[in-house]
């Protein structure tokens, strides 16, 4: 089902020093979106926007089957979506209280509260840290604590902006298998949309991406399709050798160099193995290596 | 405490909205602060010698506890919500828990007056009414032969004369007793001389004596006789003459068991032993403001936390507000006139504009932060709205000299209006708030 979708959406700041512009996507039951881009880019303004937390200017959203927003209350929007904004906000007393409290105003009385609570707790990996407080948890497991609050209000739609954004990696890595598998789960029927600036780790776990950049949608689509059309190569490269060198390898059509990372655009016809190869003939150590022909990070360079 | 955590996991399993309240720690917490210090009080007693108690320090001090108690009750108030955490409430938990806020108030104003109430309490118990009684007769009755000199003759015969004087100033006996001679229907005896035998009078003066010292820290140690030789001196002259009645008191702390008899006897005739805490119109002052509190608290649960700062500054700011306007309107407008209607009309000019702007913000598709603001301020504002209709329309009707019982009952219907309106608002206004607090932002 389409929970989400917007078409010709447009938001524009009353400083006017930000637009978000022309923005169309559409967001279905079981799938993913990661919103990727730059600081200040505008993926939050997109997130807040759909979460109902702010209004657009123009353009038509319509949620849960395509019903548009005359037709329903924010409240009830509202109610369905479980928006977890960049800062989380802190929680007080024993963790498991709070998320008994939840449960039970959503009208889960007593045990069966309990009961699905300790269910949610399981399955997150959390029951250890159940009784705890807030200030006794990292980053990752109140991440982790806030997701399953917000799962315990059923929502059809998860936005969660920035969620990995102060995690380590395995914290992240953790995360982002929950979610995909919660998502996944075809009892809940829910939809998550997150953003992120960990683009490798968005697009693992994304089945679309939304890239934006300056407010304007540069590409918006499924992962797989990502540099579908592309009219060359791209890869992301740390070695010992020189850009001159690196220059001599044929069908390389431009070099840049970002820190120690040289970011090579090559003919479509060289493959990433034939592109190391030559590397590796001209003496050089590979101490880095990406291909991103298939992926947004491509986007930040162009 | 086991009894406590089982209804604490109860209320959070079943009665969520409940639960956030608190009030199954603070009320107890509450009613063992009041009884410690009511009954602490009223274990220390009161020695008739001493002074009334008196509980001005005590009230004060007992502010800065209160205002911990209630910061950290509502602290706990902003750690959980129901209606922010997407749960639902329905109308009665709402009247429910606004009736908890407006207990949870009482209570800490119960606090406050504890050692008051506790005080009178004692007095109240502490005082044995037939010796008290006894006691202001033997003071009233000795009074002339032991404090007035220019008042007492001794006559050759050996026979006292002396014109009465009470020692205790009573409102009540006076009323009783002397109300007729005032308007000078009966014949008036309350000057006339009186004369006793000397042993008459040396029992009389043994009597205030020793009524006398129970109520003193110093007490009378001159002899009755002693007392009685200081009034050897005068003799009846002139019987005619009025005397200058001026009592001269011995004693350093005559005025203070005057006071304090008075208004022991006060308490025991007219059974008003608690005060202003007998007084309707004290509770019903207290309690509406309470329950202004108690409606804070309920618009703090409903509302956004940035908007209820400024509205709550907002309504903070009133009264200075109020005063810039009376300034511009009847100092530099010079606008003169029923001052009760000028004002009221100010207030309903007011209540106008803000309807206005808080409803247009109401039908907004996005969040309007005024509309926002001047609901609350609005809803906070409703329930003094049949004042100021009255001191509009109806004040000025009103003569001073007649207000009696229609004027007690019209204040009464201000009030009770204020109530109804103020209450009804919870109702009539929760899903507008309910859309204000869902409304996408503008930015």
């Amino acid at each position: 089902m389409n929970l989400f979708s917007c078409t010709h959406l447009y938001k524009q700041y009353r400083s006017g020093a930000f637009t978000l512009s022309d923005i169309s996507l559409e967001l279905r039951t079981g799938e993913i979106t990661g919103v990727v881009g730059e600081n200040g880019n505008g993926k939050t303004t997109l997130l807040r926007i759909i979460a109902g937390d702010l209004a657009h200017d123009s353009g038509e959203l319509n949620y849960f089957g395509n019903n548009a927003i005359e037709v329903l209350t924010w409240d009830h929007i509202q109610s369905r979506i479980a928006y977890i904004p960049q800062r989380i906000p802190q929680w007080y007393g024993i963790l498991k209280t709070n998320l008994i409290f939840q449960a039970s105003i959503l009208g889960k009385k007593g045990k069966e509260a309990d009961l699905l609570v300790d269910e949610l707790l399981e399955k997150l990996g959390l029951t250890e840290y159940a009784n705890l407080r807030w200030k006794e948890i990292s980053t990752g497991y109140r991440l982790r604590f806030q997701l399953a609050k917000m799962l315990l209000t059923n929502p059809d739609l998860l936005v969660l902006d920035e969620p990995i954004a102060n995690l380590d990696i395995n914290a992240q890595g953790k995360f982002l298998s929950d979610l995909k598998n919660i998502v996944s789960e075809k009892k809940r029927n829910v939809s998550a949309i997150l953003s992120s600036q960990q683009l490798h780790e968005i697009e693992n776990v994304s089945d679309s991406i939304v890239f934006l950049k300056k407010g304007a949608m540069i590409y918006s689509g499924e992962v797989s399709k990502i540099g579908e059309k592309r009219a060359d190569n791209e890869f992301e490269i740390h070695t010992s050798l020189e850009e001159d060198t690196l220059k001599t390898i044929n069908g390389i059509t431009s070099i840049t160099k970002i820190g120690k990372t040289f970011h090579v655009k090559i003919s479509l016809d060289i493959s990433p193995e034939q592109f190391l190869q030559e590397v590796i003939k001209k003496g050089g150590k590979v101490l880095y290596f990406r291909d991103i022909s298939s992926s947004t990070r491509r986007l930040f360079n162009n | 405490m086991k009894l406590f955590k089982k209804l604490d996991n109860y209320l959070l399993h079943y009665y969520p909205s409940i639960w956030i309240t608190r009030v199954h720690y603070f009320l107890p917490i509450g009613l063992g602060i009041f009884a410690l210090l009511f009954f602490s009080n009223l274990a220390i007693g009161w020695n008739p010698k001493s002074e009334l108690p008196d509980a001005s320090i005590a009230v004060v001090l007992m502010i800065i506890p209160v205002l911990l108690y209630l910061v950290y009750w509502f602290i706990f108030q902003s750690r959980y919500n129901v209606l922010k955490s997407g749960g639902k409430m329905k109308v009665g938990f709402e009247y429910l828990n606004y009736f908890i806020y407006l207990l949870v108030f009482f209570m800490a104003f119960m606090i406050i007056c504890a050692i008051p109430i506790s005080n009178y309490a004692k007095l109240k118990y502490g005082v044995d009414r037939a010796e008290l009684l006894k006691d202001i007769d033997n003071l009233n009755a000795g009074n002339t032969l032991v404090n007035s000199t220019n008042q007492v003759v001794v006559l050759a015969s050996g026979t006292i004369r002396f014109i009465p004087s009470n020692f205790v100033y009573s409102d009540y006996y006076y009323d009783e007793y002397y109300y007729d001679d005032y308007y000078g229907t009966t014949e008036a005896n309350y000057n006339d001389w009186t004369g006793v035998t000397r042993n008459e009078a040396l029992i009389i003066i043994k009597e205030y004596v020793r009524s006398y010292n129970k109520y003193s820290n110093y007490p009378i140690t001159n002899s009755a006789q002693n007392i009685l030789k200081e009034h050897e001196g005068f003799y009846e002259t002139d019987t005619d003459d009025d005397y200058y009645v001026d009592d001269y008191y011995y004693y350093d702390d005559e005025w203070e068991i005057q006071y304090k008899l008075g208004t022991l006897e006060r308490n025991i005739t007219t059974d008003e032993w608690y005060g202003e805490f007998q007084e309707p119109w004290f509770w019903k002052f207290a309690i509406g403001i309470m329950a202004f509190l108690a409606l804070l608290v309920w618009q703090f649960k409903q509302m956004k936390l940035r908007h209820f700062v400024f509205g709550f500054i907002s309504i903070c700011l009133t009264p200075l507000l109020m005063a810039i306007v009376g300034v511009i309107v009847f100092e530099l407008l010079g606008i003169r006139g029923n001052e009760e209607v000028v004002v009221s009309f100010v207030a309903l000019f007011a209540y106008a504009i803000i309807i206005f702007f808080a409803f247009r913000g109401y039908m907004s598709k996005t969040l309007n932060n005024t509309g926002y603001v001047l609901m609350m301020y609005l809803q906070f504002a409703l329930p003094l709205l049949p004042m100021f209709l009255w001191l509009f329309f109806g004040y000025h009707r009103y003569d001073y000299y007649y207000w009696g019982d229609r004027g007690e009952f019209m204040l009464n219907f201000i009030y009770y209006s204020g109530w109804v309106l103020g209450l009804a608002s919870i109702v009539a206004l929760k899903p507008v708030y309910t859309k204000f607090r869902s409304l996408p932002a503008r930015s």
